[in-house]
Formats: C-alpha cells, structure tokens, sequence
C-alpha cells in the first residue's frame, strides 16, 4: 500500500470521451515524485516532436505529487502543464489553493488529458467516481458565476473547481487555470491548451482521510512544529501580515521595479500601488489549504471580493509596468483578469509593450492609448480575452504580436522564449536574469531563489546546499553561476514535492532537515535531502530535454536586449548587463550541469539521473 | 552591553555606524534592538545573531554580532 499518495493517475481521452487509470510502481513515483517532473514523464511520451500546442495532439497534464494535500502549511501546489503556446516548448505553471489536495483526495495522482473533446466538457471526479460532463451552458461564462453554476448543477458546496474563463476558451497564448477565483496556474498559456480540448473546468470533490501516511503522528508533530517555526519565522511572519505587496516599494527603493515596459527601474507612483496605498484597500486575508502563512489579500475595491486582492507579480503588471498609479485601476484589471482567466504577469507585459507602441506610433492610439491610461488598460483585457480589434493580435503575447505587427515593433519586446517575465529587474539581480534566460517556460522570476537575500550572514541558509560564499547581486561570476545551479534545484525541488516556495528553506520557516523528516513521515522513504535535489534535477533534465527536442536551444537561453542597456536613472542608474559576460555565465552552467556546448545534458548526465530513456 | 550590528541595503541607513557597536541594556532582545534603532520588524526580512538565525525573541549576549538583512526578494 502506498503512502502519500494514490498510485492511479487517470488518463482522459477526450476525442472518445473515454479514460484509463494508470498505475506505477513505487520506484516510478521515486523517481518522478510529482509537479513537473511527473507531468515531463507523460509530455515525452504521449505528445509527439513538433505539434501544435493548440492542437489535439498537445497534451494537458494536472499534477499534484506524492505529498500534495499533506495537512502541513504549503504542501498543496497544483502543477497544470502542456507544451507551451507562447514558447512551443515546455510548459508549466503552478498555483496554490485547494484544487491539488482535493484531486488527490479524490483518488488521483494526477490527471492528464488527451486529444480534444467534440463539444465544451467538464470533468467531475467525485470520490474516484469519473464523469465527462457536457459544459455547453457553460461556455463563454467568467469565473466566478461558472464557479457558482457548477456548485447549483451538481448540488455539492465543497466541490473544488480549476477553470478557464474567455480567455482560454479564444485561445489567448497566455490565459490560465483558475481555481477558486484566487489561485491560478498562470504561466505558459496552461488556460489555452485547455481551452483547445474544449476543457471548461476540473471538479473535484474528496475524502480527506482517502490517502494514509506511513507515519501519521509524526506528520501531527511535524505540523505543530511548522505551525509554531511559520509564527515566529520573520519572513512569514511579515508575509502573512503584509503579503506580496510590500515587495513593490522594497524593489523601488532599489531601483529594480520594472516601469513602462522595462525602460526604467523607479515608478513615481509606487508608494500609491504599494504598501501604502495598499492598506487602504485592505480587507482580511486568504490561505491555501491548512496554510498558516495566509499571504493571499482580500480587498474593498472589486466588484466580487472572492477574486482577492492584487498580488505583487500583478502589481507591478498593471502598474509600474503600465504606468498606471492608480491603485483602484490596478486592481480592477486583476480582478477581470480572474475573472476572464488571462495571466496578469504576461497580460501586463503585453499591454504595456502595446502602450510603448501607441507612444512610438506604431499602433493606432484610438486602440490603446501611451502608458498611465488606467481605464484604456482595463478595456485592452476585455479586447484581449474576446479577441477583438487589436486584442486579436495582442492575444498571441508580444513576441507573436510584434511579428504580426512589423514596423519595428519587435524592438519593444520583452520577452524570452516568447513569455513575459515577472516584474523583477535583472539589472539589479543577475542571477534573476539566469532565471528569466535558463527557465525552460521562457522567462520566468521564480526560477531560482534571489540572490539579493543571501548576502552577509544570511549566506548560512543556502550553505546546506552547497553555497558557501554570498553571491554578489551585481555580479555575473562564477559563484553566481554556483548559486543558480543549486538554487535552481531548490525550488525545483519545491516545484516536483508540490510545495510553496513560501513555507521552506532556503528562506521560508521549514528547515531542510524537517523537510526530510516531513517525505519520511509521510512516504515511508528513508530519503534525503541528496536524493530530493537528485528528483529536482531530474525534473530540469526533464524540461530542458522537451525543449531540445521541440529545437529550443542555446540561442533561446538569453535576455531581452534592454537587459542590455544601461538603467536611464535611480539606484541602478548606468548599471547595465553585459551582454558577452552573462553569455560566458550561461555556458559555465552548462559546464556544471554536465551539459554540453549546445545547452544539451549530456548522455552521463541523463543515465545518472535515471533518464537513460531520454539519450539518443 | 555591546553589541555589533551590520544592516543591508535601506536598513543599512537606520544605522550611523554600519557595522560599528550600538549600546543596549542587558537582557535585550533583537526586538528591543530593532525597537532602539527606529526598524520596524516588518522591514526586516532575516536577522542573524552570530551567525544564527534569530526572531524578535531572541536574546543578545554582549559583544554579539546581529545581521538585518531587507525585505527584497519577490513572488
């Protein structure tokens, strides 16, 4: 009997309408784990080289992991995940929330589906029960009301749905997976690919108790011990008290808050959009499931609380990014943004690369007018999500966009690998820069932990894996290069496990050692904190292998060119990233990984971590 | 008692003397430091006493060496 988790992982195919349970054995989760090392298993074998994201062919995986829905704080990360629309290589997202330990609870694993339905569906898994249920009333709906719709249609209040709105349905290249109006999947387009099978929602509803744990006392102790560490913890502490906005003005202080479309690093209206301005809107806070941390935001000035509040990521989307100060704008943007299932992070960046274009005269500014215009901002997602005028074409992302458009367009982009980055300038953290050019997904801000966190003393938190010395903020050197490679491994690692990057180590309450301790209690496995970092890296193998066989490769590992230029005023003025030493930075990883000049892990690489399956 | 006390980035301001001796009475604790220094605790995102990661709680011994390191990663 398995602990921690279900071993079935239900597999749909929706052009018959029909489903098959799989099951492996326990050194196939051993070695897969969950997240997006387990999605990776079903991409490389099931999705043939070189389809269409949006076709039938693509396939969509819902994963949670062998500890997902452990009643521990954080251990409820849900992993949607798909080839990418917006890069054409891998893609995944994950988001918290109550979906992921609802699924498992419900009997499975994880849920992947194929081909594509031949009318709007949804699917219902009530306690292990399965049923594809016809969702043609639902389509076109928000939301929210489809949330409600859903709760009347099948008469269970504690159901637990992860749907698309419009956006995903008109196959917007970056719309995303909601799930209970707050927690999204937002990255890569994941809303998208659902929309493309004709997906409208994954209903969930389980039993709690359903999956049993080798060591279920020491599980209790485990948890009253993370309770306990997570309030007195300063960084959760602050978390849950401030949440992610107090990022806006720690990133202006410094000079690395993204402002109109990356041109500049300090916004004058920060203070309004940030904390300050903040607490004026502030109403109660939110949580995922069993989380004592609480770092989600309930506000005054939406039209339905339950889609919370803005988070940093958006804050920074829809206002510096847009120029936009005005905080009840910002968070009526997020708010439709929920409702209509567009990523705020890639919606931002698309809007103000359209508003960079309105100012430079490249697009008609009857469409949308130049950075600050609030309501013109709001009204871009409405046209986004439906696919209408210019929303057509801002509806692929800006690299698609900019090619349809021409007329030098393509000079505003910033991208990589065809997404919008997260709001964190790299000219002030160049190890966020690795991040935004080495992430399989395309850029991506949480791909390894900042390094800005790690210097003086505070180095002694990644010391236990392997980082002895303060990566330099500034730097593009060799002990950055160091840094990444295991800081890209430890979020992995958070990413494969279905744990929040805000509940663990290397900054967050749980230690490495009660990590380990807490995959002991729960699975059984006499593991270590070796063996996660060796699933970790698995699970990047993994993704990158995707992408080499979709022809991603060295080219695409690189930053957007205003990376490039120097920052035109504040703290980081004339500060700017060398484009030939953060080449050579980029190869020395290569080099550690064991992967070749190309950016290609290497046949030893792939046999040590058990992917001998993936060598040519 | 004596303590030494090294901040970063904006905290770094608070401080006349980065790095320099601060004067507290015995039996203070890092809140009382942060206290003493004008630092609200929201503004601090790690703070280390030798080296150790410390909490508000956490006492300080003389001749102590406290770290405060800034709210500046994101999410």
């Amino acid at each position: 009997m398995p602990f921690g988790y279900n071993g079935k992982i239900l597999v749909v195919n929706l052009s018959e309408g029909t489903w098959t349970t799989d099951e492996h054995d326990e050194t196939w989760y051993r070695t897969y784990w969950g997240g997006g090392a387990l999605a990776s298993w079903y991409m490389h074998k099931l999705i043939p080289p070189g389809c269409d994201p949006l076709g039938p062919e693509n396939v969509l995986v819902f994963a949670t992991s062998v500890l997902c829905g452990a009643p521990l704080s954080g251990f409820s990360r849900l992993t949607a995940a798909a080839k990418s629309p917006l890069s054409g290589g891998f893609g995944e997202s994950e988001a918290g929330g109550y979906l992921g330990p609802e699924l498992k609870h419900a009997g499975f694993d994880a849920v992947v589906f194929t081909g594509v339905s031949p009318k709007p569906v949804y699917l219902y898994i009530n306690k292990g029960a399965v049923e594809l249920r016809d969702a043609g009333k639902f389509w076109g709906m928000e939301n929210a009301p489809l949330h409600d719709a859903l709760k009347e249609e099948l008469g269970e209040a504690k159901i637990r749905v992860a749907s698309i709105g419009p956006a995903g349905e008109n196959l917007v290249r970056y719309a995303c997976i909601v799930n209970e109006f707050i927690h999204v999947n937002g990255r890569c387009g994941m809303g998208a690919v659902m929309g493309s099978k004709k997906v409208k929602a994954l209903v969930c509803l389980g039993d709690e108790n359903s999956v049993a744990f080798a060591d279920p006392e020491a599980v209790k102790e485990l948890n009253k011990w993370h309770r306990k560490a997570i309030s007195e913890h300063m960084p959760n502490v602050n978390l849950g008290k401030n949440g992610t906005p107090m990022h806006v003005m720690t990133l202006q202080n410094n000079g690395m808050l993204p402002t109109r479309n990356w041109k500049e690093g300090v916004f004058e209206g920060a203070e309004a959009i940030g904390l300050p301005g903040y607490e004026k809107i502030l109403k109660g806070r939110h949580t995922c499931y069993k989380c004592s941390v609480a770092c989600k935001r309930v506000v005054n000035n939406t039209s339905d609380e339950r889609y919370g509040g803005p988070e940093f990521e958006t804050l920074g989307a829809f206002g510096s990014m847009c120029g936009v100060g005005v905080l009840d704008d910002v968070s009526k943007a997020h708010e439709r943004s929920n409702a209509l299932g567009l990523d705020t992070v890639s919606a931002g960046g698309v809007v103000a690369f359209a508003m960079e274009l309105a100012e430079e005269g490249i697009i008609d500014t009857s469409d949308v007018k130049g950075f600050g215009d609030g309501p013109g901002m709001i009204a871009l997602l409405e046209k986004i999500a439906r696919r209408e005028g210019i929303g057509d074409i801002l509806a692929e992302g800006s690299a698609l966009a900019a090619k349809k458009i021409g007329r030098g367009a393509e000079k505003f982009v910033c991208a990589v690998k065809g997404q919008e980055p997260g709001y964190h300038d790299p000219r002030g953290k160049t190890g966020v820069g690795m991040g935004f050019a080495l992430s399989p997904t395309g850029a991506d801000h949480i791909e390894a932990p900042h390094e800005v966190a790690f210097q003086g003393d505070a180095v002694n938190l990644v010391k236990p894996i392997g980082v002895l010395t303060p990566p330099k903020p500034l730097e593009t050197d060799i002990d950055k290069v160091r840094f990444f490679v295991e800081g890209q491994k430890t979020w992995a690692m958070n990413n494969t496990l279905s744990i929040c990057n805000y509940v663990v180590r290397p900054i967050f309450a749980m230690t490495y050692d009660k990590l380990v301790d807490t995959v002991r209690a729960i699975t059984g496995w006499q593991t270590s904190l070796y063996e996660l970092m060796l699933a970790a890296e698995r699970s990047i193998v993994l993704a990158r292998m995707f992408n080499v066989r979709e022809g991603l490769g060295r080219d695409d590992d690189r930053l957007f060119e205003r990376m490039h230029k120097p920052m035109p005023s504040g703290p980081l003025q004339g500060r700017f990233i060398d484009e030939q030493a953060f080449r050579t930075s980029l190869d020395l990883y290569y080099e550690m990984m064991n992967w070749d000049e190309n950016g290609v892990p290497r046949r030893g690489k792939l046999h040590s971590l058990n992917l001998g399956w993936l060598a040519a | 008692m004596n303590v030494r006390v090294k901040a970063l980035g904006p905290l770094a301001e608070k401080i006349s003397d980065n790095g320099d001796a601060v004067v507290l009475p015995d039996t203070s604790t890092l809140g009382d430091l942060l206290g003493m220094l004008g630092i609200a605790p929201s503004d601090v995102m790690l703070a280390f006493v030798d080296g150790a990661l410390a909490v508000p709680s956490t006492p300080l011994r003389p001749g102590c060496r406290v770290y405060l390191s800034p709210f500046i990663c994101g999410g």
